[in-house]
């Protein structure tokens, strides 16, 4: 099959709108993988997730012909119906309990506060790191959230997340902006509290006398 | 460029977006000089590198079969209930009730109705004939008829379902597992049977009935959805589709409308008029969707 024979989105959804099924599970298997993904960074819940892209892809069944091309992209349409399902499921649920957003601070204090001397982000890229990174996104207030997930996890424009999400590119930067200053400082606390953890330990083990299990700490620490 | 311009674009530069070449030169020889701002960029970076660790780890991730599976059943569902819904002998239906209705949305949709019967007379297009007339106050059930209309495209128009709250035979199903109310003789009737044109130049439409009133008095077939008039009274033409891409659909809200037209107005839609009496107004019911748009018309006698 050439590119030129397999239809577009447009397209597809016309046919849908017409009663073409085959149209419709191409277009499901073209785009579930993205719904899902967004809905499970969302809500770290597979059922949720599951849910959700039941339930967007039912509404695409439905009103395959309420969506216009004027206005945004179709994964930027589908994400946002995604998000309001989701946002329903977060109500129903009440899952997560965000980070307290302390509001505005002074750019220069808020600045000072991210500025270390050492530097415990050397280790993000570790699997664990990763992992403590991908739960501090589930941890974010929702708000600040679905634009880390929508911009960084899925690559989507400022612009195709403000059609996604019902507000201004400028909202959505600035979130943007406040978001990844908390991950920082998220992943920071982490990694430093982390590392108090490991040293009190290895004190209590030299304090023991035990000189197996401070080297044994002292080996780890290196990979910390 | 100053440490506070350069907190500004320092998400860019981490992220390596697209940017103005000028204000990234700008910005990295700042970090070039400033250790707490290259610090900061150093930070975002690693942010940025390690979301897209996170981005990257989920990339095979994807819905269960049985998403899939579930989707299929209730498309092909949908499409029985569809194809259902067009053979049915008759179906039945009720005044829709709206989630959040208020009274200014009622005037507000009776306003677009009044406005919509008044652009659909000027808009209706052109070649209009009925093959079989159904002469006027007729008490028995008039033959099907066929009306051609002239559309300029794919004038698809898909059989009549059930909106939510409107009641519908028990034989018809739902792709979303919501079970029909039954019908009973006090609610009204939507037109049901519309067939599904794909890719044609003509639109079959329903004939216009007229029905008595139900022997055992509990109210016309056609009874008043709006305004709670005398439902005994009223008979009612069945829904006839407006427009190009009319569409009925299952899961689709509306509200039914009640307007006044001249009665020359049934002419423009095939049906008989007693020249007599053309001067005259005629009630109409305007079925709009939820966008405002008007989906079907019937008369009301």
């Amino acid at each position: 099959m050439t590119s030129s024979t397999i239809p577009d989105d447009a397209e597809l959804l016309r046919l849908i709108s017409a009663g073409d099924e085959d149209a419709f599970t191409a277009l499901y298997r073209r785009r579930q993988g993205g719904v899902y993904r967004f809905a499970l960074q969302m809500s770290g819940s597979e059922a949720i997730a599951e849910d959700v892209t039941q339930e967007v892809f039912l509404v695409l069944m439905r009103d395959a012909h309420h969506y216009d091309p004027t206005r945004g992209s179709l994964s930027a349409y589908l994400y946002g119906i995604a998000r309001n399902h989701i946002l329903r499921a977060f109500e129903r649920e009440r899952r997560w309990v965000a980070l307290p957003d302390d509001g505005e601070e002074a750019d220069e204090q808020f600045h000072e506060r991210l500025v270390a001397q050492d530097d415990p982000l050397d280790d993000l890229m570790r699997g664990d790191m990763i992992e403590r990174l991908h739960h501090a996104v589930l941890a974010l207030p929702t708000h600040y959230r679905e634009v880390v997930v929508l911009c960084e996890l899925h690559e989507l424009s400022y612009a195709e997340t403000a059609g996604a999400l019902g507000c201004a590119v400028g909202t959505v930067r600035s979130r943007l902006h406040r978001a990844r200053s908390m991950l920082i400082e998220r992943m920071r606390t982490a990694t430093t509290r982390d590392g108090a953890a490991a040293e009190a330990t290895e004190k209590d083990a030299e304090a023991a006398g035990d000189d197996v299990a401070s080297h044994a700490f002292k080996t780890a620490r290196c990979f910390v | 460029m100053n440490c506070q311009i350069f907190e500004s674009t320092v998400n860019e530069l981490a992220r390596g977006r697209l940017m103005d070449a000028v204000v990234r030169v700008s910005a990295l020889a700042h970090a070039d000089v400033c250790a707490r701002c290259a610090a900061r960029l150093s930070d975002e970076r690693k942010l940025s590198e390690g979301l897209r660790a996170v981005a990257a780890g989920a990339l095979g991730v994807e819905a269960p079969a049985r998403v899939e599976t579930m989707l299929v059943a209730a498309l092909h569902e949908r499409a029985g209930a569809v194809a259902g819904v067009t053979g049915e002998a008759e179906t039945c239906a009720q005044a829709v009730a709206l989630k959040h209705w208020s009274w200014a949305k009622t005037f507000g949709t009776a306003a677009m109705a009044a406005a919509a019967a008044v652009l659909l007379l000027m808009l209706l297009p052109s070649g209009t004939r009925v093959q079989h007339a159904v002469p006027a106050g007729e008490a028995a059930r008039a033959r099907p008829e066929t009306v051609e209309t002239q559309s300029a495209g794919n004038a698809s128009v898909q059989p009549a379902a059930v909106l939510p709250g409107l009641p519908a035979s028990t034989d018809a199903t739902s792709a979303l597992g919501v079970a029909p109310r039954a019908a009973t003789d006090k609610n009204d009737r939507l037109a049901r049977s519309l067939s599904a044109v794909r890719n044609t130049n003509r639109t079959t439409v329903a004939s216009a009935n007229y029905r008595e009133p139900s022997a055992g008095g509990a109210g016309a077939q056609g009874s008043n959805p709006v305004g709670g008039a005398n439902e005994f009274a009223e008979i009612t033409t069945d829904f006839i589709p407006l427009g190009h891409g009319s569409r009925l659909v299952e899961g689709d809200g509306g509200q039914v409308v009640r307007v006044e037209l001249p009665r020359s107005a049934l002419e423009r839609f095939g049906l008989p008029m007693n020249v007599e009496s053309a001067g005259s107004r005629i009630k109409a019911d305007v079925l709009m969707g939820e966008d405002g748009i008007a989906r079907a018309i019937r008369f009301v006698r």
